[in-house]
């Protein structure tokens, strides 16, 4: 079932242009993990989806209702959804008053409160930590205090904003469990990819200011350079790849995994990109295998059956030919 | 050299004999002074919230106009003032000079600006996630706005002491308004000036004890906010 949905939504600041998102639709009782890079426009969409910031164009649909035109008070909408400050912010007084801040403004008598902030508490990991001053906790500990607040009034949607930024390895998986185990809605936001995979999250890639469709891999930022009819893109200081492109100076591409052919020699054909790489990781996938592939100092996906993977007898660190049409590169 | 001390001695003991006239003029001080800076926090904190929170077109010159006014000489403000409420001023027919409560209107106009500008700095200098984070877990605006006032309440608080230490140790608007008359208008700082002119200093110096001691415990109080900010 869909529950939160927006429709050509535009957001500008100062006329500049900070999201575009045509379309995008979120199921309820299901992760989302937004991933990219600073500037990308995530906070933003996440701002938008807690409707906590108004969008300059387009429409935002809850259950269906169209939020911004609704006859009903835009509290009536936000009561549903709770999200989280990528550094958040803890009154200056007690683990349970902080906790239990939401609960109040929803008149939730005191004792059930105590009870309810308790288990939140103890779900988090911070069992005991009632009384604690909140200002003088952890970076980590913080974290968990500022998600069991939201997380305590059973928000049908949580939204998390890069809630793992600050911790540490032991920390981020402390909480992705803490995540994986609250049964909302819950939409994060991350610059990590691996983060997405380990949440089991349905992933959506940001770059400029936009959603890009289908792939949360092979997404690389550098510059384009050349002329109108070779036009290439410099990832790094060892790679780059002819593009078919308008655009100029810096960008991100994305290539399509399923759009990479990957060969034991070097392959001729008109596909304009052939690199020699080696195969760093094989990942199973239902019906197909996902090679990490090592070109220099980048990584690449490329998405191949199993069959063809048998035939060619492909091993981990062999070496192997990527290829794909300067067509396929995305350019946004 | 002598008559100082005697003077300082004679004073303490004015003040811990109660004497009437003491306490009859330190009591009207702070009536005028408190009710001058509930006055100034009611209109003051909102203003400088607003002005703080908000963007609007000519913010710049309410912010250089707030701070010119902040350093705003009380002569000017009583100069002001009583032509204004004076017989032939336009505010001549409400009778408010040399009252109580003409006092308490220079005093607002003096201290105004200085609540408004220091709320104006508190408002900007507080953290916004305040608004933020008492929005998404369900507050309504009254709520959100209460929030941001208790988070913030400390440098909202130094805000009302500024003004009232400005209030309470200004002589300017006090003699000009409400002309010292004794038992009626005279206040600390204008008894002592007129103790001053007449060679009499007992009082003068009585008043000025407790004129100082209070200015220390506005400090006191100040830093013990300070503090407890930091903490």
């Amino acid at each position: 079932m869909v529950l939160l949905k927006l429709q050509n939504v535009k957001k500008f600041y100062e006329q500049k242009l900070v999201l575009d998102v045509p379309e995008i639709e979120f199921e309820s009782h299901r992760i989302y993990t937004i991933v990219g890079p600073n500037g990308s426009g995530k906070s933003t969409l996440l701002n938008i989806l807690a409707l906590l910031d108004k969008p300059t164009d387009g429409d935002v649909f809850y259950n269906d209702e169209n939020v911004w035109k609704s006859s009903k008070n835009i509290k009536f909408y936000r009561d549903n959804m709770v999200m989280v400050l990528q550094q958040p912010f803890l009154f200056n007084t007690t683990v349970l008053n902080n906790v239990s801040y939401g609960l109040k403004l929803r008149n939730v008598p005191k004792i059930v409160r105590k009870k309810l902030v308790s288990e939140m508490l103890e779900k988090v990991g911070l069992k005991n930590f009632d009384n604690r001053n909140a200002k003088k906790l952890s970076g980590g500990e913080m974290q968990r205090v500022a998600i069991a607040s939201a997380a305590v009034l059973k928000p049908n949607v949580l939204l998390l904003d890069e809630p793992t930024s600050n911790l540490d390895k032991t920390g981020t998986f402390a909480l992705e469990k803490i995540i994986e185990n609250l049964k909302n809605t819950v939409i994060l936001t991350t610059q990590n990819i691996e983060q997405a995979y380990r949440l089991n999250s349905k992933p959506l890639t940001m770059a400029d200011s936009r959603i890009i469709p289908n792939s949360i891999e092979n997404l690389f930022f550098g510059v384009i350079t050349g002329s109108d009819n070779s036009k290439t893109i410099v990832i790094s200081e060892k790679v780059s790849f002819s593009i078919v492109s308008e655009k100029v100076g810096n960008s991100h591409i994305f290539i399509e995994p399923s759009a990479i052919i990957v060969s034991c020699d070097k392959l001729h054909s008109s596909a304009r990109n052939n690199i020699k790489g080696k195969i760093l990781q094989i990942i199973n996938m239902q019906n197909h295998l996902k090679l990490k592939i090592l070109i220099e100092d980048i990584e690449i996906i490329a998405l191949i059956t199993k069959e063809s993977f048998y035939e060619m007898n492909l091993k981990f660190d062999n070496p192997v030919y990527v290829t794909f049409k300067a067509s396929a590169v995305q350019v946004y | 050299m002598e008559f100082i001390t005697t003077g300082i001695k004679e004073a303490f003991e004015l003040i811990f004999s109660f004497d009437e006239t003491v306490y009859e003029i330190v009591g009207r001080s702070l009536q005028i002074s408190c009710t001058a800076i509930m006055l100034a926090t009611i209109v003051g904190i909102p203003l400088g919230f607003f002005i703080g929170i908000t963007n609007f077109k000519g913010k710049n010159i309410v912010l250089i106009l707030l701070n010119t006014l902040y350093s705003l000489p009380t002569v000017i403000v009583g100069l002001f003032l009583y032509s204004m409420l004076s017989r032939i001023g336009p505010l001549g027919s409400f009778g408010l000079l040399f009252t109580i409560k003409g006092i308490i209107i220079g005093q607002f106009v003096l201290i105004l600006p200085i609540v408004t500008a220091l709320s104006v700095s508190a408002t900007q200098n507080s953290d916004k996630r305040i608004l933020t984070t008492a929005t998404t877990l369900g507050a309504n605006r009254r709520q959100v706005i209460s929030a941001f006032f208790w988070e913030s309440r400390y440098a909202y608080f130094s805000a009302i002491l500024a003004g009232f230490g400005r209030a309470f140790g200004e002589v300017g608007v006090s003699m000009m308004i409400g002309g010292n008359i004794a038992g009626c208008t005279r206040n600390i700082t204008t008894a002592i000036a007129l103790q001053t002119s007449m060679g009499e200093f007992v009082l003068g110096f009585a008043l000025g004890v407790i004129l100082l001691f209070m200015a220390l415990l506005i400090n006191i109080v100040f830093q013990v906010i300070q503090k407890t900010k930091v903490a």
